[in-house]
Order: C-alpha cells, then sequence, then structure tokens
C-alpha cells in the first residue's frame, strides 16, 4: 500500500503522514457503498411481486395479513414470495456475511 | 453447521416477527439447542438490517409531516363541507355573477314591459280620447244634468201653471 510505504518515510511529517485508520475508515465506507449499490441492484433483479413483498414487509415493516390485502392475494402466496426474495438475497449475500 | 432444512420457513417466520404464539414457543425452545438454525436466524436478522440501512424509508421532517396532515386535514374539512350541487353551482365565483346578472336583466325587462302592458290601456285612451266607459260616464253625467234640468222646468211649468190660474181667478 502507497500510505504504508510513505509513513515509513523519514523524511515526512506526522501531519504528512497518511493516517491507517481514517484509510481503514475510507475502505470499508467504499465496501458500504458497493454493498448497498449491490443490494439494490439485486432487489431489482427481483420478480415484481417477490420485491413488493419483500419492501412492504423488510422496510415498511407491515404484517403479511396486510401485505395479502394491498396485494390482493392470500397471506400463503405473500409468505411465498417473501420467502423466495429472502432466500434469493440470503445466498447472494452470502459472502458478505462470511467476510 | 447448517440450520435445519424444516425450520428455514420458521427462521424466516421469526426474523419477520411473524410467528403465532405456538409457533414462537416452540421456535424459543429450538433456538438455544440448534446452533445451525441460532446462527441462520442471526445472519438473516443482520441482512435484512443491512438492506433497511441501505434502502432508508424516507423520513419526513416534522414541519413536513405537520404541512402533510394540515393539507389531509384542510382536504377533509372541504369534503364534508361540500355543499349540495346547486349551492355549489351557484356558490363558484364565475358563475354567481353572470347567474345574478342574468336574473336582474330578467328581472329589469319583465318589469318594464310588465309596467308598459298595465299602463298600455290608458295611454292607449288618452291618445285616442276619452275611453268608452269615460265617454258613458260623461254622457251619464250630462243626463243627470238634464234631469236637474227638466226638474227645474217642471218646477218653472207649476210656477207657470200657478200663476195663471191666479191671473185667471
Amino acid at each position: 500500500m502507497p500510505w504504508q510505504h510513505d509513513s515509513t518515510d523519514k523524511g515526512l511529517s506526522p501531519e504528512e503522514r497518511p493516517d491507517p485508520e481514517a484509510h481503514e475508515r475510507s475502505l470499508k465506507a467504499i465496501s458500504e457503498k458497493q454493498l448497498s449499490r449491490d443490494i439494490r441492484k439485486s432487489l431489482k433483479s427481483l420478480p415484481e411481486k417477490q420485491r413488493l413483498a419483500f419492501q412492504l414487509k423488510a422496510l415498511h415493516g407491515m404484517s403479511i395479513q396486510e401485505i395479502a390485502r394491498i396485494m390482493g392475494t392470500a397471506e400463503g402466496t405473500v409468505k411465498s414470495h417473501l420467502f423466495r426474495a429472502t432466500h434469493f438475497l440470503r445466498e447472494k449475500f452470502k459472502d458478505w456475511e462470511e467476510a | 453447521m447448517k440450520a435445519c432444512p424444516d425450520r428455514y420457513d420458521t427462521i424466516l417466520l421469526a426474523a419477520y416477527g411473524e410467528l403465532n404464539p405456538e409457533q414462537r414457543q416452540d421456535w424459543e425452545r429450538h433456538l438455544p439447542a440448534c446452533t445451525g438454525c441460532s446462527d441462520e436466524y442471526q445472519a438473516v436478522l443482520r441482512l435484512l438490517g443491512r438492506i433497511k440501512e441501505s434502502m432508508p424509508v424516507p423520513e419526513l421532517s416534522e414541519k413536513r409531516a405537520r404541512s402533510i396532515l394540515w393539507s389531509v386535514k384542510r382536504e377533509l374539512r372541504k369534503e364534508k363541507a361540500q355543499p349540495s350541487w346547486w349551492k355549489e353551482w351557484l356558490v363558484r365565483p364565475g358563475r354567481l355573477v353572470p347567474a345574478l346578472a342574468t336574473a336582474c336583466i330578467v328581472l329589469i325587462t319583465f318589469g318594464w314591459f310588465g309596467m308598459d302592458l298595465i299602463q298600455s290601456p290608458d295611454m292607449d285612451q288618452d291618445s285616442m280620447g276619452p275611453s268608452v266607459e269615460n265617454q258613458a260616464v260623461v254622457r251619464d253625467l250630462e243626463l243627470i244634468k238634464d234631469i236637474d234640468f227638466l226638474e227645474d222646468l217642471d218646477t218653472l211649468q207649476e210656477l207657470v201653471t200657478v200663476l195663471d190660474r191666479n191671473e185667471s181667478i
């Protein structure tokens, strides 16, 4: 890493030396942004009904009963959409979870 | 360790808070005993939390929420106070003024011609001379005058007769 080389340089003042913690923070921020982008992309790739059921449940906190009423379907169907969407996302972000 | 395959739906329902009391009791009994299910449950919760963070539901500021509430209340009040169709039709400024103007014109027109019709017989008579009725009245008055005259004549005649009789005596 360039900052690691720089930090060992004796000619640099403490103000000039890059902060390893700041570097880590920015790396984390980049990876968080990337992850958020991936999540949004994955949600968009879901079939319409699965995405709707998932968004209403996970983001808006609605009950399955309410979602069923909104979507005009049976509660079992909503559960099925929700499970499929969650399973898809779980599989997609397993690596992120493990990392 | 993997989660129990027959419990995957329960894990998701638990993560979404959709377990019924009976299922929850069973789940709470199973959770401490099964590391695989517990790990999967925690992973799903983390994933959902992460997704929620990535796609935050837009939060309304207090000011904005108040303004929306105010406009909703205003609309509801408007709906409640909605007048009947004819009132609504009349009260609209674009319609009220022309309607009033038309009513005034109609009143003035009918008033004018109505008065004209009432007054016209006399006016016609005045322009053409005394009416038949008036002529009759004048004739009657003349007759009354004639009768008076005749009565005077009778009196005179009687006087003449009396004078003549006196002269003859």
